[in-house]
């Protein structure tokens, strides 16, 4: 559970573009029985770490590892305090932002390389560099260039993500089947139907892959990114406690906007996508 | 030609009814300076007539039909369409399925309706009633996934079938599948043939194939291609692929192809 205050930016962020969809295969079953054997062991390893943590606690002291129910205790009282909510609207509003403004560059930039050949010459070995430069980096020169403001950071974490989204798109581009557009034209298909209807659903999945990846990796560097030069959000509270050692306060600032997070990450995206993907899974088979 | 039990007599490249080939000649840009594929072709499918072109591999004969259907605007000399017939009234079946993945069987052909201006409804029924004619009722709300290889060739077909084709091309299309299905798919096209004949061009390199399907078989040399040979195949239908006659006639076939 600590995980939340060592996952920094730079461990994140040059993490590669996953492959199309690997988490997807697990495949979900049917039955009433099958969903017991889903939920059930997740649910004792839940149980198994909060036991873990409650022991580590207890035995290197309450200052070093505060105890869940002290934790628990400090986040109701920072509902009480009432700027939960607040923190979490306003980082919730920056991660939508640079969300889209990282999936506009990636798509501009990933189909400008991948369908160009030029452009995929001249510019494709940027994408790795830009995906290799350090978080930090993009970070601070924003914030000096655009000001401590919320157009820097949001900038700043578009920057930071995109390049791992752009990898995906170009991936997408690139595995187009020339033989389906080929046979849409032999049967008389025009060309924006081509584009609509036989080019676009190919590369979908691509650009699904590169939404959630985007998605999964932004909210952690909207995050950092709020603590490096923000004066609210989740991030700023974080850094806030993290001055006072206030240990309990950090991990109750954080936890409950991660499992915000993860809910989206685990529930709807991955819904979603094995709605919109039904025929690949179906091919696995 | 339903009908009668008896040959019917094929004019070669007769009239102008047929899909026509003038003097075609191509060449693939190589750093050598250019590789010949075709050499001159000459050639006239008529009009409701099932021709075979055979040859040995890469001899042009799929660059023949990409050529036809317009998916290569790059040689010389002329191809004619039969008259009325546009570009909208050619079909093809590639040696792969090449269908979406993503839609399932009966999208997959209503797809191609759809795009040629009919409404949906009656798009999805003309695609259920083609499905049904290459044997695949109940598995219209299947995707390309879950079906076999010889299955979705089969809704390849329907998709051709299903546009209702001025001419059909047809490129290797058993080529890729086991021969026991690549057998009964031939036997069901060929009786799809006899029941509404479409004007059918069918490459391949198997001349028991071409003997059993065609009305008239087209031999083409090596690379650069060129047509050896032009020969009509009188045999009578329903045939059977094991019929000596059908044997017989590939024989003859394969005495041009080696005497070239």
């Amino acid at each position: 559970m600590s995980q939340v205050t060592v996952d920094t930016p730079e461990s994140t962020a040059i993490v590669d573009a996953p492959a199309a969809s690997p988490s997807s295969a697990g495949g979900t079953g049917g039955g009433s029985r099958s969903l017991v054997w889903l939920v059930l062991p997740r649910l004792l390893s839940v149980l198994l770490i909060f036991g873990l943590w409650a022991l580590a606690s207890a035995s290197v002291g309450t200052a070093v590892i505060p105890s869940p129910l002290r934790v628990w205790a400090a986040f109701q009282d920072a509902l009480g305090d009432g700027y939960i909510w607040r923190d979490m609207a306003v980082t919730s509003g920056r991660l939508v932002a640079a969300f889209a403004l990282a999936m506009v560059l990636a798509t501009t930039i990933g189909l400008a390389i991948g369908t160009i050949g030029w452009v995929g010459r001249m510019f494709d070995f940027w994408v790795t560099i830009a995906a290799a430069v350090p978080s930090l980096l993009y970070i601070v020169i924003a914030y000096l260039w655009l000001g401590l403001n919320d157009t820097a950071a949001i900038v700043a974490a578009a920057v930071v993500v995109a390049p791992s989204a752009t990898f995906n798109v170009i991936q997408g581009v690139r595995s187009i089947d020339p033989g389906l557009s080929e046979m849409a034209r032999a049967f008389g298909v025009s060309k924006l139907s081509v584009t609509r209807r036989v080019l676009f659903p190919q590369t979908l999945p691509y650009l699904f892959a590169a939404a959630r990846s985007c998605l999964a990796l932004t909210w952690k560097i909207v995050i950092f990114v709020e603590l490096m030069g923000r004066s609210s959000g989740v991030g700023y509270r974080i850094q806030y406690f993290y001055s006072l050692f206030n240990m309990e306060r950090v991990l109750a600032s954080a936890l409950p906007f991660m499992l915000v997070m993860l809910l989206v990450e685990l529930v709807v995206m991955r819904r979603l996508e094995q709605h919109l993907f039904r025929w690949r899974r179906e091919e696995a088979r | 030609m339903s009908a009668s039990p008896a040959s019917t007599p094929v004019l070669p490249g007769s009239g102008s009814e047929a899909l026509t080939f003038e003097n075609v000649e191509k060449w693939f840009p190589t750093p050598e300076g250019g590789l010949q594929a075709l050499a001159g072709v000459s050639l006239a499918a008529p009009s409701r007539t099932f021709t075979a072109i055979v040859g040995p591999s890469g001899c042009g004969k799929s660059t023949l039909l990409h050529i036809a259907a317009g998916l290569d605007s790059q040689y010389t000399g002329r191809v004619i369409l039969p008259p009325g017939v546009t570009s909208r009234g050619l079909a093809y079946v590639f040696q792969a399925p090449r269908l979406l993945p993503w839609l399932t069987a009966e999208q997959n052909v209503s797809f191609v309706l759809e795009e040629r201006g009919q409404s949906r409804p009656q798009a999805r029924a003309a695609a259920r009633r083609s499905l049904d004619m290459v044997g695949l009722t109940g598995f219209e709300d299947r995707f390309p996934g879950q079906l076999s290889g010889g299955m979705q060739q089969r809704v390849a077909l329907a998709r051709a079938l299903a546009t209702d084709p001025d001419v059909l091309l047809m490129d290797e299309p058993f080529g890729s599948l086991d021969e026991i299905t690549a057998r009964r798919l031939r036997a069901e096209l060929l009786r799809l043939h006899e029941a509404s004949p479409h004007t059918v061009l069918f490459v391949t390199h198997n001349v028991t194939e071409a003997a059993f399907l065609a009305d008239r078989v087209v031999v083409m040399s090596a690379r650069p291609g060129r047509i050896v040979a032009e020969l009509p195949v009188n045999l009578a239908h329903p045939r059977d692929y094991d019929d000596p006659a059908v044997t017989q006639a590939a024989r003859e076939i394969v005495q041009y192809l080696e005497a070239d």
